[in-house]
């Protein structure tokens, strides 16, 4: 399985939250590209509160911080117990309000 | 690099604090009116000397500083909004002060407040940045707190920090907050133990690691030395002074601030070290941002807070003193004037006005700011190193 993941075809850097122009070269040539969202895991937290109601029903949930091969950072959820330092793979879910979401499993 | 202008010949003034609340029923205006009355009062000036006007506020929108010309019937001819939260009081006082050296105002007014209400906090978050839409929110909507759960879970790892480590700043700042009648949790005693035993929020944080979000206002006054002396004002002058946005973005974890990038710079111009400062009042979101204050500007090498912590003390009274008012985990944040209240309190104490405690002999005290989190880390960074001429 693959995750897509944007990139700038003008000098290749991949861009991560999704950018308007390209974050190094400020080009609009951006396009979604396939990688395998092979990474390592930097950081994992354990949320008990949420601002946001919807999300009770889901606590505690942790959430973590990866570094894909390809370059980019991303906050993820962790359900299957990984650990910092972890070899992880995202892939893409929805979270309890049909959001889009990261999901980094071992 | 250019190396920055001195700031020869201005003032820093009337340091003005309207009182915190847990909540207030009142807007974002009546917080920053108030603070400009109180301003005025304290200094003794009339309304219509200030024509120089610069706000942050976070409750203020979609009103800014040219909103308030109006509700205060005021003719300024220098505004400036500051919409950058936690780094704001350094960066309307460089502003503020380049004016002022430069002709563009006489006496410009510094405030910044915000009211807030149950729903306030969460409704800020909701409508951060886009970035924290797309890339933060979905994740359990923990706020702020989930990045610096990251943050603070990987500094743990990677300098040898331990819960204790940092609850020996959030013990120290409550019991600097002790004599600081504006101080929300003054009265309230805070022990390593209970530290240690308060209820989880987003693990590795718990409930005294997080500031308690509340109303209330913080300003000053920049004007020229010579006319603060006519006032009869005790006053500070800024030895040195950094700003730096979005450092070190290229590392995939907040390791370190935007102060590290620049700390020579603001110790070449102030011509003093971390060992010349008598006070420091550091932004103080969470303590591991405190921690890595201490670490960037220079008090100990990187990953070496924890030693210093276990070491030293941050009490007024201490060898190393720390937020003396509090700080934000002791007095509450007041929103945008959490990033005002470094500079405040800093002036306070060179100049021997202080809500609270005195850090005795207080000459010169660095103040340093921390702000806005549009994915996953403060970017905007700042520091003032002021000396007091009382």
């Amino acid at each position: 399985m693959t995750i897509d993941v944007q990139i700038c075809t003008a000098c290749d850097t991949v861009q991560y939250p999704r950018r308007e122009v390209c974050r190094a070269c400020l080009s609009a040539a951006l396009e979604d590209r396939e990688d395998s969202g092979a990474g390592t895991l930097l950081a994992i937290a354990t949320a008990h509160r949420s601002l946001e109601e919807a999300f009770g029903p889901t606590l505690p949930a942790v959430i973590g911080k990866a570094l894909l091969d390809c370059g980019i950072h991303v906050v993820c959820f962790v359900r299957d117990g990984s650990k910092v330092g972890a070899r992880i793979t995202l892939s893409r879910g929805v979270n309890i309000k049909g959001e889009p979401t990261w999901l980094a499993q071992g | 690099m250019t190396r920055p202008r001195d700031y020869a010949g201005v003032a820093v003034t009337a340091p003005t604090t309207v009182r915190y609340s847990r909540h207030s029923e009142r807007a974002a205006h009546w917080f920053l009116g108030t603070a400009l009355h109180d301003l005025l009062r304290g200094a003794g000036l009339a309304k219509e000397a200030i024509d120089g006007l610069v706000v942050s506020s976070f409750t203020l929108p979609p009103d800014t500083t040219i909103a308030l010309t109006e509700h205060f019937d005021m003719s300024p001819r220098w505004i400036e909004w500051i919409p950058t939260g936690g780094a704001s009081g350094v960066m309307a006082l460089r502003r503020a002060m380049r004016a002022v050296q430069d002709g563009d105002a006489s006496v410009v007014a510094c405030l910044a407040g915000d009211t807030a209400n149950p729903t306030s906090f969460a409704e800020l978050v909701r409508n951060f940045s886009r970035f924290s839409d797309e890339a933060v929110r979905p994740y359990a909507a923990a706020g702020p707190n989930g990045m610096f759960a990251l943050i603070t879970d990987h500094y743990m790892r990677n300098c040898g920090a331990t819960r204790a480590d940092f609850g020996a700043i959030a013990v120290a700042q409550r019991a600097n907050a002790r004599d600081n009648p504006n101080a929300l949790l003054g009265g309230k005693p805070l022990t390593l133990e209970a530290y240690l035993a308060a209820p989880p929020i987003v693990e590795p944080l718990h409930l005294f690691d997080c500031v308690m979000p509340c109303a209330g206002a913080e300003a000053f006054l920049v004007m020229e030395e010579s006319r603060a002396r006519a006032l009869g004002l005790p006053y500070a002058v800024a030895r040195g002074a950094i700003e730096r946005h979005n450092a070190y973005f290229e590392e995939p974890m907040a390791m370190r601030g935007g102060w590290a990038m620049d700390r020579d710079s603001l110790y070449g111009q102030a011509a003093l070290g971390p060992e010349d400062i008598d006070c420091l009042e550091v932004y103080d979101d969470y303590p591991v941002i405190v921690a890595m204050q201490i670490e960037d500007l220079g008090f100990c090498d990187k990953g070496e807070a924890p030693t210093l912590l276990r070491t030293r003390s941050l009490a007024t009274d201490g060898d190393l003193p720390v937020n003396s008012c509090g700080g934000q985990l002791g007095c509450g944040q007041a929103g945008a004037a959490g990033g005002f209240l470094p500079v405040v309190e800093a002036l306070r104490q060179v100049t021997r006005q202080p809500l609270g405690a005195q850090v005795a002999d207080a000459c010169i005290a660095l103040a340093s700011g921390y702000g806005m989190i549009t994915y996953d880390r403060c970017l905007a960074t700042g520091a003032v190193i002021l000396e007091g001429r009382v």
